[in-house]
């Protein structure tokens, strides 16, 4: 598998076609059916926009640098003409007639769509079990689970089945599948890319990133990610920065807060601490720093994002769109039909959960006193960002979760606990391969940067990657 | 603790319809998962200073410009008829 830049200069070089570089894709996707990784493959458009992207290469006239390239998007992305499923019965045969911004930007840039990206219902999930058509699994190891919600994207990604793609992140979606597949993950700081066409879950806290083989590639796309868009009121005039390319690390102050370190299994804290050594030897000083209120921030997080969650998923009343029941007296019986038929049962109980912090009675003591904590621990993290440049810790407190292993839904949310708080901070963070646990399972490391200094991070990661090659130890078959 | 009337009110709140067979397995779970929240009950928050450096959000000019087409709106529908989204009558 090559970087990003490495396929493009092929591509420029006419060494591959796009054409063939697609058909190459599509047999792996074929090939590695029984991972699960996609819910839809677009054969014949990923063909038809390889064969455009061949004509201007011929041209001497690519888009970027990315044109001709094929990627995936998770399927929470919308895509005109192409269904959009959400991984749920609910919009089972959605087909939307506009493009979220992102596939704007990339279908500009003349990327190629090879499909959608298999997830967890509606993006509530940290397995991509939750997908109400089939699970993916990980392609590191089919016995474990691919982490999630954007589990697809992951493991297509680290399997060969996709050049990069696009994730969301709520709470760790796009980072902790990262980690679980050995690949690289963007979440970016909030507002700097659109959310203009992804479905909503928590909408104060979602937010699109790319995912690929290594960190030099999230440099590569970024910038044609982020940009302010006013059809999302939240997107910041903010356009991108070059991503410096560093030599080392000298003068940079690397956090280390110990709440992220508490509960992980010893490989994964054995792992990461292996990095902090490798980011010491590359000039950086750690520090040792401490944020308690991230001990609250996991219950926080569940707070808001189901209350937010319980509001965005009104709409799926069975008249505009989505899935209708049949059989019914009311419309009071429509809708509620329609919806008892068609979510999964985590996303009934996330609904349920949403509606009782915002009921009567309740909202003080949980969703007032959520929305207090994630201020308190904003204020915490700029305070300890102006004293370091950036922080790092685990991306999950486990480096795998078995496939099948029926948790309970609260030992679930637990693994989200290093990364949740990024999402309710707004603060931009990314997931790099920085090493394995015994039983040879990636584990991601996390670093978390200040506001709007998402460029920064990928830098440094970018750097740390070199030094190290993790990203490219382990994966699918060299078939590209 | 969350009861099974509990339940039963937030499903309904919800427009959900929870089984009688499904009850007892969402009251646990709710159970669990309302207990697990209940943990910030013990935070103590620091006073906040207001010196924030996120941005607000901006509103677009309010100016008119084309909009999705009425074929494309009722294209999802589940019962469109004559351009509208129709619906059961109610009464």
């Amino acid at each position: 598998m090559k970087k990003l830049s490495e396929l493009s200069a092929l591509l420029r070089g006419r060494e591959i076609s796009s054409v063939e570089l697609t058909r190459a894709y599509l047999d792996a996707i074929g090939e590695k059916k029984e991972l699960g990784a996609y819910l839809t493959v677009t054969a014949e458009s990923a063909l038809e926009a390889a064969r455009a992207a061949d004509a201007r290469y011929a041209k001497g006239e690519p888009l970027s640098a990315i044109d001709g390239i094929p990627c995936v998007l998770k399927d929470n992305i919308v895509t005109a003409g192409v269904k959009t499923s959400c991984a749920s019965r609910m919009l089972e045969n959605y087909v939307p007639f506009y493009d979220a911004f992102v596939w704007e930007r990339l279908r500009g840039a003349g990327a190629v769509l090879l499909g959608k990206g298999n997830m967890d219902e509606f993006a509530m999930g940290s397995t991509t079990e939750s997908s109400a058509f089939f699970p993916t699994r990980n392609p590191v190891n089919p016995d474990y689970v691919p982490g999630g919600s954007s589990g697809g994207v992951a493991a297509a990604v680290a399997a060969g089945l996709a050049a990069f793609g696009l994730g969301s992140d709520t709470g760790g979606s796009i980072r902790q599948p990262a980690s679980f597949c050995g690949v690289s993950g963007l979440k970016p700081s909030y507002g700097r890319v659109s959310r203009y066409g992804l479905v909503a879950y928590g909408s104060s806290l979602d937010q699109i990133g790319p995912m690929s083989r290594c960190a030099e590639d999230l440099a590569l796309l970024f910038p044609l990610l982020c940009g302010r868009d006013e059809r999302d009121m939240t997107s910041l005039e903010l356009p991108p920065r070059a991503v410096p390319a560093l030599e080392d690390l000298k003068g940079l102050r690397v956090g280390v807060p110990e709440e992220l370190y508490n509960n992980c299994e010893e490989g994964v804290t054995e792992a990461v601490r292996r990095a902090l050594d490798t980011l010491r030897a590359l000039g950086a000083e750690t520090v040792e720093v401490r944020i308690p209120l991230l001990d609250y921030s996991l219950p926080a997080y569940y707070i808001i994002a189901c209350a937010e969650a319980a509001s965005n998923l009104n709409r799926y009343d069975g008249i505009r769109y989505g899935a209708c029941a049949e059989g019914y007296h009311s419309f009071a019986q429509m809708v509620t039909k329609t919806r008892s038929e068609n979510f999964g049962s985590e996303v009934k109980r996330r609904i349920m959960l949403g509606n009782y912090v915002l009921s009567a009675g309740y909202f003080d003591a949980y969703y007032r006193k959520a929305q207090q904590l994630r201020a308190a621990l904003r204020q915490e993290f700029s305070r300890v960002l102006t004293e370091v440049d950036l922080l790092v810790s685990p991306v999950s407190p486990v480096a795998g979760l078995r496939f099948g292993a029926q948790m309970k839904p609260v030992e679930v949310y637990q693994t989200d606990i290093c990364t949740v708080p990024v999402n309710l901070t707004g603060l931009p963070a990314l997931s790099v391969p920085c090493g394995f646990d015994g039983k040879g399972l990636p584990v991601g490391m996390q670093l978390i940067g200040r506001h709007c200094r998402d460029e920064e991070l990928i830098a440094a990661a970018s750097l740390f990657e070199r030094a190290t090659n993790y990203a490219w130890v382990r994966g699918g078959e060299d078939r590209v | 603790m969350i009861t099974s009337e509990d339940v039963i009110k937030i499903a309904k709140l919800s427009m959900l319809e929870i089984g009688e067979d499904e009850l007892e397995s969402y009251r646990e779970e709710l159970d669990s998962i309302v207990a697990f929240a209940d943990t910030i009950a013990q935070a103590e928050i620091p006073a906040l200073t207001g010196e924030e450096d996120f941005s607000l959000p901006r509103y677009r000019e309010d100016t008119a410009r084309p909009s999705d087409t009425q074929e494309d709106v009722l294209r999802n529908a589940s019962n469109p008829d004559f351009g509208y989204f129709a619906v059961q009558k109610q009464g």
